[in-house]
């Protein structure tokens, strides 16, 4: 008996082999990447694509196949080619090729982008400018939470609660998608600004409800949150922000709100560029597709219209 | 509003009601014939034994109690009653009132040669208006080659059309699109949540302790709802009121027995079955092994896995119109650890207990208020529970330090359900089922306690202890039925069904309310049409990322953030009968409602999100076409069975967006499924069995290129713009097929019949004979693709003794 399990033990080791992989997907193909920022100078990267089985993989990869002597990136605004828009900045030393346009992105305007390269398929995109964002902000209010409030362990840290009310204040039948984004910034006595610090919130720090109650957290990992008119439908919103960690409060420099109008192609790539890098780290995580409009090849052209918002909170 | 939907409501199931009952008066003199129909040698109860009068044709099937009920119009009746394996019993009478026959069947010596065929006459056959069901005879299962020797219900039915498996070894069943978690899985009429031995390669159906076993795929008879895709009806044995009986046997996996017998004879019957593995045993020689292999201060160190369950049922007869019946089944899976190791002055205990099973009873009294009225009123109790507990412990002697750890995951699930199922047989043309069901369930979901402590020499003594998890909810299943089968004309017959669901959740009620139609149109003897179309729903959902069943898999309820599933699926099909091969090809296109799936990127551990807030809602939809040609009887028996089909998913609802709102394939989407099952009796003491499967690849979601994408959030310059590492892209989620599955399975049995009467058999088995590399799981590893194939040729054997 004890052979036979003996026997049965060894054959039922699992085993593993290398396989071939049969499907599509498998040549390099343009990836082209583009925020166009209102009021900011259009941006454009290329670079290759690599095969994830390919065995030249390294950072040079991404564009040793590029010959930017050969290779023509074109803009096209409103219809009409920009000349001499772009100008390439191999001196940034990161694995792509880096073009910057003296155009710079106004409201309601039209890009489409195209790109071919030798050994490559041609690539275009095309995205529109939102126009300005309207957000008001009514009220915002601070309080010191207490341990009452927190379920969770209490250490030394401060844990602050600020509740903000927020008009969306745009026109209902545009086609809104939006992005919001606390900021808070904190300096140091006697450092310099350049060592001024970001606040880290995470997702559990910006809680943020859509109109029928139900949780909208597009990105329930992250503190970003793009949204569209379908949740909050024009409506006073109100949202909460916790703190926790923060340094004395004297040296918050700047809190204030980042809000921008985006449209669907930002929204889509925004909200899936979040998940994957913030997904995937626990086992068994499902896959997270990154949302492309480069037709032919990968990437993003997308836009955004931002504005600013200081929140005056009385710490 | 409301309040006006629910009149409706109302209305309409009062209508119905009256549509179905109208026929039932009729003027002419009618008298029933009723009674129960059982195995002579054992007294077992016989489900779906036929009767058939034949001067009119009319003909009746036995429900799962044994109980048959016919009425007739009066006069001299032809009864001719039958069961497949056991020889037919005619009679002929002059119905002058009403009258109760019991029948007990003798075996047929000619059951083996195949000489003689009992025609189907169950509701699944050519004859029946049931459609997308399959009952599979216990004895084939248990030819079926199994795995470790160990036959397995949820393995034989997985080789069935329109029914797949998921990966290597799995014992989730996959119903036309349908997840593991849409199938209603019922021992003896009780609900189990969780089928699964070692993680999914092994089922809690002890064959030993069943009776009967079939699956309904779709056209679903109105008595039958709470899932969206499949309903699996296992019933166990009764046991043996005239003598004891039992068997006992050894395979490399497990030990079991089986015995049954009168407690009084001809009215109390026991049947008592339990099995257990010892994985757990013949694995401590390599565990010794692994120890002294370490001599890394590792003073003790033990561990195993086993599994191990037990069915038992009490019957006990009142008399004739009375009968009550107990059942219960216990399971439990175990693993555990206890580690003791010496470092220093530091000595360190740690142990691991995870469990995790079922406990599943019910109570059924059956009573025959008349020949035309039966009842069968139950109470059931079925739980799911699931522990892991790791607790550790440092000490430092000398320092005089000592930390405690203590991590626990728990959950939950508990059900207690009554109900009462009405047989009303008026006429000969109607059968009417009516009925209604109440369920509590509660659910703990999973919670999380920790406990961390240290003492140090000071008397300093800090620590942590907390516990945190998802709610506990406590929801309330209500429905009602009524359903008839009436034959309109000789060839033309219709199954006509409504139910009512009510779920009362987390302060909202939802409400369902569900018709369900088949017709069947006999267009010869061996020759019907079917056509059907149901609407189910579903309240309760599980949650899983991966493809094999983890005892982690959380079933969780509707709540009023997530809503009951709901399917509509339609079904029409040819049904022939050649001989003693049953053929059929049906076709079926099914939609489904809010079906759950983890939101990209999510999975069930780390986060502390709850988990409403991991998952999405969203839509789906599959079609197909099954064929299957089965032989039940003769020397040969088996079946050929092969679908092709297409699963999707798609969720784009706002606020519940997954693979950003494209539609995508089901993860067990197979586009073609093939099995071949056949057994084969030499002579009266050999007999040889195989099973070949094929099926397409299962769907997995790979990042097939790396891309140096650029655009990301700043929140230091507040810009969209930033420089980020490259990222692996993937395009869509399930978009890589693994390679196709494919197995051939040998057994063969030498039996033995001593001059006492008992029997012993010894089984030889191979499991994937020709040692094909299956994919368990395909993942990157470098510039490399590589597959991890977890069960390549697997010999077996077991001895059974059976007296």
């Amino acid at each position: 008996m004890l052979c036979a399990a003996a026997l049965t033990l060894l054959l039922g080791a699992a085993c593993e082999k290398i396989i071939e992989f049969k499907g599509e997907q498998t040549e390099p193909r343009l990836t082209i990447s583009s925020q166009a920022e209102v009021g900011k100078p259009l941006e454009v990267y290329v670079a290759s694509s690599i095969f994830f089985l390919s065995d030249t993989w390294s950072g040079d990869a991404f564009i040793e196949k590029l010959k930017p002597e050969e290779g023509k990136v074109r803009c096209f605004v409103n219809g009409s080619q920009t000349p001499y828009l772009f100008e390439w900045r191999p001196e940034l030393g990161v694995p792509h090729l880096d073009y910057v346009s003296t155009y710079v992105p106004a409201p309601g305007d039209h890009i489409r982008l195209e790109a071919e390269f030798p050994g490559f398929d041609p690539v275009w995109a095309e995205t529109d400018v939102p126009l300005n964002p309207a957000f008001e902000l009514i009220s915002a209010k601070w309080r010191r939470m207490t341990a009452e409030d927190w379920e969770w362990i209490l250490d030394d840290d401060e844990y602050h609660e600020v509740e903000i009310t927020l008009a969306v204040t745009d026109d209902a039948a545009r086609e809104n998608f939006y992005f919001l984004q606390p900021v808070l910034t904190s300096s140091y006595p006697y450092m310099p600004e350049e060592y001024d610090e970001p606040f880290d919130f995470t997702s559990n720090d910006v809680i943020f409800q859509g109109v029928t109650g139900e949780s909208v957290l597009e990105s329930f990992m992250d503190a970003e949150h793009f949204f569209t008119d379908e949740m909050i439908r024009g409506q006073r919103h109100v949202f909460t922000i916790t703190i926790s960690g923060l340094p004395p409060v004297e040296n918050v420099k700047r809190f204030s709100l980042h809000c921008a109008s985006v449209n669907e192609s930002m929204y889509w790539y925004g909200k899936s560029y979040k998940m994957r890098v913030t997904g995937l780290t626990e086992l068994f995580s499902e896959g997270v597709p990154l949302y492309s409009n480069v037709h032919g090849g990968y990437g993003i052209l997308s836009a955004a219209n931002s504005q600013w918002l200081d929140l005056e909170v009385d710490w | 509003m409301k309040g006006s939907v629910m009149k409706h409501r109302i209305a309409a199931l009062s209508a119905a009601v009256l549509i179905l009952v109208p026929a039932v008066c009729g003027a002419q003199k009618k008298y029933t014939v009723s009674g129960y129909m059982t195995d002579a040698s054992s007294g077992e109860s016989l489900i779906s034994a036929a009767l058939v009068e034949s001067g009119s044709g009319q003909g009746t099937v036995t429900n799962n109690y044994g109980y048959y009920t016919l009425t007739l119009p009066a006069g001299e009746v032809n009864l001719s009653y039958s069961y497949i394996g056991y020889e037919t019993v005619e009679m002929q009478l002059r119905l002058t009132r009403d009258t109760v026959i019991h029948v007990a069947f003798k075996p047929s010596a000619e059951f083996l040669s195949g000489a003689t065929v009992t025609a189907s006459r169950s509701e699944i056959g050519v004859r029946g208006t049931q459609m997308s069901a399959i009952e599979v005879p216990v004895h084939q299962i248990k030819r079926v080659p199994a795995l470790g020797g160990e036959v397995d219900v949820i393995k034989a039915i997985q080789l069935l059309p329109g029914v797949q498996s998921g990966t290597e070894g799995s014992a989730g069943l996959y119903v036309r699109g349908g997840g593991p978690d849409e199938n209603l899985l019922l021992l003896d009429g009780v609900p189990i949540y969780n089928v699964n031995h070692m993680m999914g390669f092994f089922s809690v159906f002890n064959a030993d302790a069943i009776k009967n076993v079939t699956l309904y795929k779709g056209s679903f008879p109105a008595r039958f709802g709470s899932r969206l895709s499949g309903i699996l009806d296992v019933r166990m044995k009764d046991g043996n009121d005239q003598e004891f009986h039992g068997s006992a046997s050894v395979s490399n996996l497990a030990a079991k027995f089986q015995v049954e017998g009168p407690i009084v004879k001809g009215k109390t019957t026991f049947n008592l079955s339990a099995r257990r593995t010892y994985y757990d045993i013949l694995s401590q020689p390599f565990i010794l092994m692994y120890r002294k292999m370490i001599d890394d201060g590792l003073e003790r160190a033990t561990g195993g896995y086993y599994f191990y369950d037990v069915n038992a049922k009490l019957t006990h007869t009142f008399s004739n119109r009375d009968k009550l019946y107990a059942s219960y089944y216990m399971g439990d899976d175990k693993v555990y650890a206890r580690i003791k190791m010496q470092e220093g002055t530091a000595a360190t205990r740690m142990n691991l207990g995870w469990n995790w099973g079922n406990i599943v009873g019910s109570l059924r009294w059956n009573h025959v208020f008349g020949p035309r009225l039966f009842v069968n009123t139950t109470v059931n109790y079925t739980q799911y529970r699931h522990k892991l507990d790791i607790t550790g412990n440092e000490k430092y002697e000398k320092e005089g330090y000592d930390t405690e750890f203590n991590l626990g995951y728990h959950s939950l699930i508990n059900d207690l359900s009554a109900a009462a199922d009405f047989e009303f047989n008026p006429d000969p043309r109607h059968d009417i089922r009516f009925g209604a069901t109440y369920i509590r369930h509660a659910f703990k979901p999973s919670v999380t306690a920790i406990h961390f402590g240290m003492e140090g020499p000071m008397q300093q003594q800090s620590g942590v202890d907390t516990t945190f998890g998802d709610k506990n909810l406590f929801t309330n299943e209500a429905a009602a039925y009524v359903e008839d089968n009436w034959a309109v004309t000789q060839w033309l017959k219709l199954n006509l069904g409504l139910r009512y669901s009510l779920y009362d959740t987390d302060g909202r009620t939802y409400h369902s309310l569900e018709p369900r139609v088949s017709v069947r149109a006999l267009l010869t003897d061996d020759l019907s049409l079917k056509a059907s179309w149901s609407k189910m729903s579903q309240a309760v959902h599980m949650l899983s990322n991966s493809n094999v069943s983890l005892p982690t898999d959380l079933w969780v309820p509707a709540t009023a953030r997530i809503e009951p599933m709901r399917s509509y699926q339609s079904a029409a099909g040819v049904f022939y009968s050649l001989g003693p091969v049953d053929l059929s090809v049906e076709g079926y296109y099914k939609t489904m409602e809010n079906v759950l799936e983890y939101r990209d990127g999510a999975s069930f551990f780390g986060s502390t999100s709850g988990w409403e807030d991991k998952v999405a809602m969203g839509r789906g939809w599959a079609y197909g076409v099954e064929f299957l040609a089965q032989k039940k009887t003769g020397r040969l028996t088996g079946w050929i069975g092969y679908t092709w089909s297409k699963t999707m998913r798609q969720f784009d609802r706002e606020g519940h967006i997954i693979n950003l709102g494209n539609p995508f394939p089901a993860k067990y989407d197979r586009r073609h499924d093939l099995s071949i099952t056949a057994a084969y009796d030499i002579n009266k003491d050999i007999d040889v069995a195989a099973t070949f499967v094929f099926g397409t690849g299962i769907c997995g979601s790979l990042a097939l290129q790396t891309l140096q994408v650029i655009p990301a959030y700043d929140m230091q310059t507040g810009s969209f713009i930033q420089h980020t590492a490259p990222l692996d892209y993937l395009e869509s989620r399930n978009n890589y097929r693994m390679p196709s599955y494919q197995r051939l399975d040998l057994g063969v049995n030498f039996k033995r019949t001593f001059r006492n009467g008992n029997h012993r058999t010894i089984s030889l088995s191979v499991y994937n004979a020709y040692n094909r590399n299956n994919p368990f799981l395909v993942y990157r590893d470098g510039a490399n693709l590589k597959q991890l194939s977890i069960f390549p040729i697997m010999p077996s054997v077991s001895y059974n003794y059976e007296f």
